[in-house]
């Protein structure tokens, strides 16, 4: 199987600066992001597909698309947490702060750890990983069923069957 | 790893078929379960959760469904989504004998799963209409469907490659063993 480490970091960086570029955007930035993420699982899949002239199987789409949304949201988190050291953007503390209170949630019952920034690029972070693995598998499994660019790779017989 | 490849190596093709339909129905439902916790945990789990999805989603209070008075994780649109990816697993299960025509459709119905989702934001957005809180579950749980069954099948697919010795003995001459319960493409409907 030809090297698929070069459609992965390029799909990872790219989405992961559309992905910062889109949180500059109230409201639908989320929205975009969110699209990004399983356009990356796609798009990644569409990439090697259409270098390598080979067609993928669903469990090859999804490895591709998932590794591609974890290079996304490394990306994404190394340039939004420099944003943020540069006052560009709040601080994940005023961020939480402003969503939690949108949300009528009582920030005073959570204990003063929850708060702290460490906390919340750990959580982000977990929440990062859930998204690519979420984004990753459904970009990637609906890549693997759009685009075909020719024999598919170690395929197996029948692997269409189902139970 | 080996552990897991010997395993696997010892069960016959249906069981590694079964065992692709349990670990996706375990995805798909412990992400489901995630997105319904809110109102059931602690404060500070909520808050850990509603901080995880908060990169998946915008979750905007008057746009995303409450139990309990309390918001989930996700919006009305990815909650009808996520539900949909947990029903996926048993959409695979009864539309088992029409999977070779699905498969070779993939792309239609992928298509239909990303257009009626993005009909029913764009009216909204342009003015032509006002989407409601059903028609973002039921376009968010279009989109659920397709891609939860194509997930489930990708994993099923994907358990269902022999390993080690095994994968020679059925790779090769396109020996297939333990096939009894695979559906006959010709016997699918619409074909």
């Amino acid at each position: 199987m030809p090297n698929k480490k070069e459609s992965i970091l390029l799909v990872g960086v790219i989405t992961g600066l559309v992905v910062v570029l889109a949180s500059f955007i109230p409201t639908a930035g989320d929205i975009i992001g969110c699209l990004a993420y399983i356009g990356a699982g796609m798009l990644v899949v569409w990439h090697y597909v259409d270098k390598h002239s080979v067609t993928l199987t669903g469990g090859q789409g999804i490895g591709l698309g998932v590794l591609a949304c974890l290079a996304a949201s490394v990306t994404s988190l190394v340039l939004d947490a420099a944003l943020r050291a540069l006052a560009i953007k709040p601080s994940w503390q005023e961020e939480m702060r402003q969503s939690m209170e949108q949300g009528g949630a009582d920030i005073s019952q959570l204990g003063g750890f929850m708060t702290s920034p460490g906390f919340l690029v750990v959580m982000i972070g977990i929440g990062l990983v859930l998204l690519s693995v979420i984004a990753g598998v459904i970009g990637g499994v609906i890549g693997s069923k759009v685009f075909k660019g020719g024999e598919e790779e170690k395929a197996e017989a029948n692997t269409s069957d189902l139970i | 790893m080996g552990n897991a490849g010997s395993v696997l190596q010892r069960m016959n093709r249906k069981d590694r078929r079964w065992a692709g339909w349990i670990l996706a129905a375990g995805f798909t439902w412990m992400v489901f379960g995630l997105v319904m916790a809110p109102p059931f945990v602690g404060e500070g789990l909520r808050y850990s959760i509603m901080l995880g999805f908060s990169e998946v989603c915008h979750q905007i209070p008057v746009r995303s469904p409450h139990a309990q008075g309390v918001q989930l994780a996700v919006c009305d649109r990815c909650f009808g989504m996520y539900a949909a990816l947990a029903a996926a697993p048993f959409l695979v299960l009864s539309l088992r004998s029409w999977n070779p025509w699905i498969d070779r459709h993939a792309k239609h119905f992928v298509l239909a799963g990303l257009i009626v989702p993005a009909i029913d934001w764009g009216g909204d957005i342009v003015g032509l209409w006002t989407n409601t809180p059903w028609s973002r579950v039921l376009t968010g749980a279009v989109f659920g469907c397709v891609a939860g069954y194509f997930l489930v099948s990708a994993v099923i697919s994907l358990m269902d490659r022999p390993v080690g010795k095994n994968r020679a003995e059925q790779c090769g001459e396109g020996q297939q063993t333990d096939d009894f319960n695979a559906p006959d493409p010709a016997a699918a409907p619409g074909v």
